[in-house]
């Protein structure tokens, strides 16, 4: 088995929305560097392991990474997909507790997009 | 390491890689996000590990704890990448459940650069001494011996580099080539043995049930990877 290939969503202008929520207010330096560190890592990995990803019921297509960074729960949502050994990140989020019903949804239809049209991503970047 | 060498791509590296890694260095250029990283790559790179050479040598939890003298959870906080605090007295303590060496080496952000994005599947996997060498005991033989004559209920693929490495190994091998009895709950057992290329000898075990027929049957009997195809099931026992 190849190692895992790690995308993410770009929205309709070609802007990499990933990248964008990395950067913005609401993610530290810490939490993307772990983030980023995590990626890095799970490539490697032939299965990803469920203390590293989340599933959800009711959005059986949809996975969260699970980070924490100083108490902090971080919520990059992707998929398995759109090809094999692939996984697309498609949106991000800091919520605690239960995740908002918005976001999944948010997520799911970027999924939908990105099935419909494999090139609304890139690989992800680790800048 | 300069910016010119990083976008240089290395003999077999794809575009992707090269990418990844530039990016990589522009973010370790700040100085709090590489220690961080540095943190999240080692926390998870263990846990991960842990997990992957358990699962190489087919160990539940519960076996890896019972093997260094902890419990199940243990092995599992072990394994979750949030942990991040076991000592090296623990890391010896699963090496010697592993059998493996351990290598805690610190090293320049170049050697993580070239070789993070070249991660692969088999980076995490390691095999024990007796793998590699085959060293094998009379007690090994004795134990396969058993374990083909009471398969029982149970499916069994024997994969030992330890036949290959003493006459009665050897001997054994050719015994049970092809060998099969009757079980009392109508079910037949099989056993299959031949030499793979690394030198490894490898024995199924496979139940078939009576109804199956004559193709299924002997997709399971010249299955000699470790797999099983078809109908047939089988699950590894590495000694």
């Amino acid at each position: 088995m190849k190692r895992w290939s790690f995308f993410d969503f770009i929205s309709e202008r070609g802007e990499n929305d990933i990248h964008r929520w990395l950067h913005g207010a609401d993610v530290t330096n810490a939490a993307r560097a772990k983030i980023n560190a995590r990626i890095a890592t799970l490539r490697g990995f032939p299965q990803m392991p469920e203390q590293y990803i989340s599933a959800y019921v009711g959005w059986p297509k949809l996975l969260e990474l699970r980070i924490v960074s100083n108490g902090v729960q971080y919520r990059p949502l992707g998929f398995y997909g759109p090809e094999r050994g692939q996984f697309t990140l498609v949106v991000g989020g800091i919520e605690k507790g239960r995740i908002p019903k918005r976001l999944l949804e948010v997520g799911d239809e970027r999924r939908k997009i990105v099935m419909a049209d494999a090139r609304r991503i890139v690989p992800h970047d680790f800048s | 390491m300069s910016v010119e060498k990083l976008s240089w791509r290395t003999q077999g590296e794809s575009f992707r890689t090269t990418l990844a890694k530039s990016q990589m260095f522009q973010s370790l250029r700040d100085t709090e996000y590489r220690h961080l990283f540095v943190a999240e790559r080692l926390r998870s790179s263990i846990a991960l590990q842990i997990r992957a050479l358990r699962q190489q040598r087919e160990m539940t939890q519960m076996q890896l704890g019972d093997a260094i003298g902890k419990a199940q959870t243990w092995i599992s906080t072990l394994e979750d990448p949030e942990y991040g605090k076991m000592t090296v007295a623990t890391l010896l303590r699963l090496a010697e459940a592993f059998d493996t060496d351990i290598e805690i080496k610190f090293r320049s952000f170049s050697q993580t650069l070239d070789s993070l994005p070249k991660q692969g599947p088999d980076y995490f996997k390691v095999e024990s001494f007796e793998q590699e060498f085959g060293v094998a005991k009379a007690a090994d033989i004795t134990k396969v011996q058993s374990l083909v004559a009471g398969a029982g209920s149970r499916k069994l693929t024997l994969v030992s580099s330890a036949f290959a490495s003493v006459p009665e190994g050897l001997q054994l091998a050719e015994k049970l080539r092809g060998s099969s009895s009757e079980r009392a709950d109508g079910a037949e057992v099989s056993a299959a043995s031949g030499r793979r290329s690394s030198g490894n000898i490898l024995f199924n075990v496979v139940d078939i049930p009576r109804k199956q027929s004559a193709g299924a049957r002997s997709a399971g009997l010249e299955e000699q990877d470790g797999t099983s195809k078809g109908a047939t099931r089988s699950s590894g026992v590495a000694i």
